[in-house]
């Protein structure tokens, strides 16, 4: 109870009309920027950064709060429109996404189902931080790299739920995936790997322009094919307006659950050190494999949407527990958060309670104020955002080419990032043409060094020994057990179905 | 131009797929095993090479695999169009160290829309105002990104 | 339509000219007239883009010059792309480019590349670091002399840290302790908070930082120094009990972790005396010393000349301790 006087304490120093029209305003570019591919979060944040200077410490952090927060919003829209993800764990939002807006035609529910979601999701994770904040932060710490190696591994298996008809081929690109991230310097030796003798392979193949290429870009590609084609134009159209866009009490049932589900799991991911919302993202779709699904997930299923977009943003605001409780950021964006609170003299730690009760509450009263801005913003640029489908392909192809050429150029600052796209791009257009679906070697790019890195600290410190990595403590020992039940299942299952035991049940 | 850009042509991509991933595959095993070793026994722990060389592995197996369905699969179809994309973006890149990429984007995005699309005026400025406010507007005003200003204008005030 | 084209090249090459012929004459005693390009090989937002706009500030404010200074983030290569072009960057250019060059650059570029110092004027160097070993609240030992004793019966220790220089630090500190590296080893982290997360949770036995990111943790009693990595214990409140490897009968360990500047080779000699003059001066501000001490950082004042002298014998150092 006395965390609920503090949050309430937390939302008077908010109420004044400067912070409102500062957490209206960080909300809104936040928005913008996290709906520009190639700018990402952690770009957007460093570049609104010196934005912040201009206000007295407390509306500056407001400010920094809903521009970070409202960042998570904008990541999804130009995935679910454009096929092009925004950000890292928009490539999730884009699975489900990009059908619905299509090949559903239902484009405006996409975009209000994943903005409710990632309303939901927050707030759940808000609530969490509000209350349980420093104590999560403290249970994130016994995850360490023995512990989230298995953590990996197991998030690394359900990547298989995601490689389609041909396993086979799925398998091959999140091999190729993964052999891609591990380009450039390496970090615990110290030492480039695979540079083969290029500066600028020294610095690794960037995700953002890989990902714009792979799926942004290829797209363009495809959608030559289309361009001529004029029936697809008419079935949308009528939909444009906000109230087209409209949810019914039928879609609201359905996304609750995942959302709610997705919401929880995500805050905790986010508690994890260097977990990250895409880690949250991608459990939170993995997990909805188990649960019921109106449409197959990857079909245009509105589960799918919310499962991730709730995870997303609910492992923003749990990331926010470490950050503000330890001084510990998960990820690079929180990194450049941390550096702007600690420009206005606040230092994030351990004492950060304590000494400044009215700055801590603040920041996150600032959170629930803008996750609820971030919802209404976005659910007023819904029908204009539509407006992009009815332009006709046509037209659309070369803004959305130079779109990925700004975007990934933005990226590394040069020319690399739009040759990374521009090879990448064609690539992924070879595969999909080939039959061979790109999402798994995405998220393998993304989950792979994570999980090479903390297994290879895990080795050292169990000097070399095995069973102590999977068997360090007891979080270990069952995350160990839970990833030999997920590689055995389909083994067993497959066994019993061959020798008669088990039946072939028809789920379609 | 009266390139007939429909036309179809059917390359065995399902074959030559896999057999790209496996030459990855081997050249990565080849340096994870043969310069950066497997593991490091004096430190007692796993080498840069270690977590490469398992996948590459396992990559020239599966490709092997997926070599030997897409033999059984039919050939994949590809059209000259699809192809425009790209090259498009090769000119750009070339473009830019001349004119400068804000220019170049914006003669591309004419060029496209009126000469190869043929598309009316009134589209094709839209179209232009939409990209000038993008790259203009938001990336380059607001976001600051310096874009490359080409060889003629540096030229001229380098 | 040729001789058009004959006209606008006409035109263009005899601006060009006239263009390169105006700076050519301000350049006794140098000013600068143009933009002025500063690269700072890391992302924005990271130490040495704080450093650098930390002084481009301390510049402006005092009216030290009014030249408009741009940052330019070439990151590309881990920097290595940034750090080749501004050594390779030709006259015109060399006077309006500046480069933010530190220890944590110099390292892995002399290692992965074949880039050296002389291929700079180095122009300053304006602050240094050192490093502590700390213990946690979960912590096996108490206090360096359990660790060596822990050492001594054979029993394996587990240091946390960050990457480049701590790694540097680490080497020498076990080369001066006699140990392998399989018993007192080494897991790098992205950044010092990655290694304080694996202190505070119990995951390793001690953590490399230095004292800006350490120090709000020891002022909570979440972190302990036990041993300063540097000629002399640090002055500070929190960190001066702290004794250094000398009190235990070893040589002391330091790798000073210093920030600097430099300037592409091409650069004219009124140029280099400008910038570290102007260098100079911004570190004598108010707002540069704040910035030290805001950081945890010593102050370290080289110009010119001495900032070259000192960079080139530390890359002589390193090269010699990695082999190369």
């Amino acid at each position: 109870m006395e965390n609920f006087a503090l949050l309430f304490h937390g939302f008077q120093v908010v109420f004044t009309l400067q912070n409102i029209g500062a957490c209206l305003l960080g909300a809104l570019l936040g928005l913008i920027v996290g709906a520009m591919p190639g700018i990402g979060s952690l770009a957007g944040v460093a570049l609104l950064l010196p934005l912040t200077y201009k206000f007295n410490p407390t509306t500056a952090i407001v400010l920094l709060g809903a521009l970070y927060y409202s960042n998570m919003y904008g990541g999804s829209f130009s995935a679910i429109l454009l096929n092009i993800p925004g950000d890292s764990p928009a490539v999730m939002t884009a699975l489900d996404g990009y059908p619905m807006a299509t090949v559903k035609k239902r484009p405006g529910q996409a975009l209000f189902t994943a903005n409710l979601a990632s309303c939901i999701g927050g707030t759940i994770g808000m609530l969490i931080l509000a209350f349980l904040g420093p104590a999560l932060a403290d249970a994130g710490l016994h995850f360490g790299p023995a512990e989230m190696t298995i953590l990996l591994l197991v998030a690394m298996t359900s990547i298989g739920w995601l490689v389609g008809s041909n396993p086979t081929n799925g398998v091959v690109l999140t091999l190729l995936g993964i052999l891609v991230a591990s380009i450039g310097m390496d970090l615990q030796s110290g030492s480039p790997r695979f540079s083969f003798g290029n500066v600028y392979l020294l610095g690794g193949v960037k995700f953002i322009p890989f990902v714009i290429g792979t799926v942004g870009f290829a797209q363009v590609m495809k959608l030559m094919d289309e361009k001529d084609e004029k029936a697809k134009e008419s079935g949308i159209t009528e939909r444009l307006t906000i109230r087209g866009s409209m949810l019914g009490l039928h879609d609201v049932k359905r996304i609750l659950p995942p959302a709610i589900r997705s919401g929880v799991l995500g805050t905790f991911v986010g508690v994890l050190p260097g977990a990250g919302a895409t880690t949250g993202a991608f459990l939170g779709y993995a997990v909805q494999r188990a649960f019921k699904n109106e449409e197959p997930l990857g079909t245009g299923a509105m589960e799918g949407i919310a499962a991730c977009e709730a995870a997303n943003n609910a492992a923003a605001a749990g990331s926010f527990a470490p950050l503000l409780a330890l001084g510990i950021p998960g990820s690079g964006t929180g990194a450049v958060l941390l550096g702007g609170l600690m420009m206005w003299g606040l230092n994030p730690g351990p004492l950060l309670f304590q000494n400044e009760p009215d700055f801590a509450w603040g920041l996150i009263a600032s959170l629930f104020i803008a996750n609820i801005f971030a919802l209404l913003i976005a659910l007023g640029v819904i029908p204009m955002l539509l407006k992009i489908l009815a332009v006709p392909v046509k037209v659309l192809i070369p803004i959305i080419t130079v779109v990925c050429i700004v975007g990934s150029y933005s990226d590394t600052y040069s020319f690399y990032g739009v040759i990374i796209m521009l090879v990448s791009g064609v690539c992924g257009y070879l595969f999909e043409k080939s039959g061979y679906s790109t999402a798994p070697m995405l998220l393998s790019f993304v989950l792979a060094p994570l999980l090479e890195d903390n297994m290879r600290k895990a080795f050292v410190i169990s000097g070399g020994s095995t069973s102590k990595v999977f068997f360090n403590s007891a979080i270990s020992t069952v995350l160990t057990i839970v990833f030999c039940v997920l590689i055995l299942t389909p083994v067993v299952r497959a066994i019993l179905k061959k020798t008669g035991i088990l039946k072939d049940k028809k789920t379609k | 131009m009266k390139i007939d850009d429909k036309k179809t042509v059917k390359i065995p991509s399902k074959i030559l797929v896999p057999l790209i991933t496996m030459g990855i595959g081997i050249l990565f095993a080849v340096i994870s095993f043969g310069q950066y070793g497997f593991w490091d026994s004096t430190a007692m722990k796993p080498t840069k090479g270690f977590f490469p060389g398992i996948i590459s592995v396992g990559l020239i197996a599966l490709s092997v695999l997926a070599f030997i369905n897409g033999l059984k699969s039919p050939n994949a179809e590809f059209r000259l169009i699809n192809w425009y994309v790209p090259a498009a973006v090769l000119l750009i890149i070339g473009a830019t160290y001349i004119i400068g990429m804000i220019p170049s984007l914006l003669i591309f995005v004419f060029l496209w829309l009126k000469i190869y699309e043929k598309q009316s005026w009134t589209t094709t400025l839209i179209a232009l105002a939409i990209v000038a406010f993008i790259v203009i507007g938001c990336f380059r005003i607001w976001l600051d990104i310096q874009f490359p200003i080409g060889f003629i204008v540096e030229l001229i005030f380098g | 339509m040729k001789k058009f084209a004959a006209i606008v090249l006409a035109a263009l090459v005899a601006v060009a000219l006239f263009a390169n012929g105006s700076t050519e004459e301000a350049s006794s005693g140098f000013t600068p007239t143009k933009d002025v390009s500063w690269v700072c090989t890391s992302k924005p937002g990271g130490g040495s883009d704080i450093f650098t706009t930390q002084i481009k500030d301390a510049m402006k404010a005092n009216g030290i010059t009014n030249a408009n200074i741009v940052t330019d983030y070439i990151t590309d290569g881990s920097g290595e792309v940034g750090r080749l072009q501004v050594a390779t960057m030709n006259k015109a250019k060399a006077d309006y480019t500046l480069l933010t060059f530190n220890s944590g650059d110099l390292m892995p570029m002399v290692k992965n590349t074949d880039n050296r110092v002389e291929n700079f004027r180095p122009l300053a160097i304006m602050a240094v670091d050192k490093q502590l070993l700390f213990i946690g609240e979960q912590s096996k030992y108490s206090s360096w002399q359990e660790v060596m004793d822990a050492l001594k019966a054979g029993q394996k220790i587990v240091i946390a840290g960050s990457k480049g220089d701590d790694i540097e630090t680490y080497n020498k500190l076990i080369a001066e302790l006699g140990v392998s590296e399989a018993q007192l080893s080494y897991i790098a982290n992205d950044a010092t908070s990655g290694a304080i997360t694996s202190l505070l949770g119990g995951h390793v036995d001690l953590c490399m930082s230095k004292p800006a990111a350490a120090s709000q943790y020891v002022e909570a009693g979440k972190m302990k120094p036990i041993l300063a990595l540097s000629n002399n214990r640090f002055s500070s409140e929190l960190l001066k009990d702290a004794p250094t490897l000398s009190e235990f009968g070893y040589n002391n360990v330091e790798v000073p972790v210093w920030r600097g500047v430099s300037a592409p080779k091409a650069m004219s000699d009124e140029a280099y005396a400008f910038w570290a003059d102007c260098l100079k001066k911004a570190s004598e501000t108010a707002e540069f010393k704040a910035y030290l001490s805001k950081n945890g950082l010593e102050p370290m004042y080289l110009f010119g000349a001495e900032a070259e002298a000192y960079m080139l014998d530390y890359q002589k150092t390193y090269l010699a301790s990695i082999g190369k």
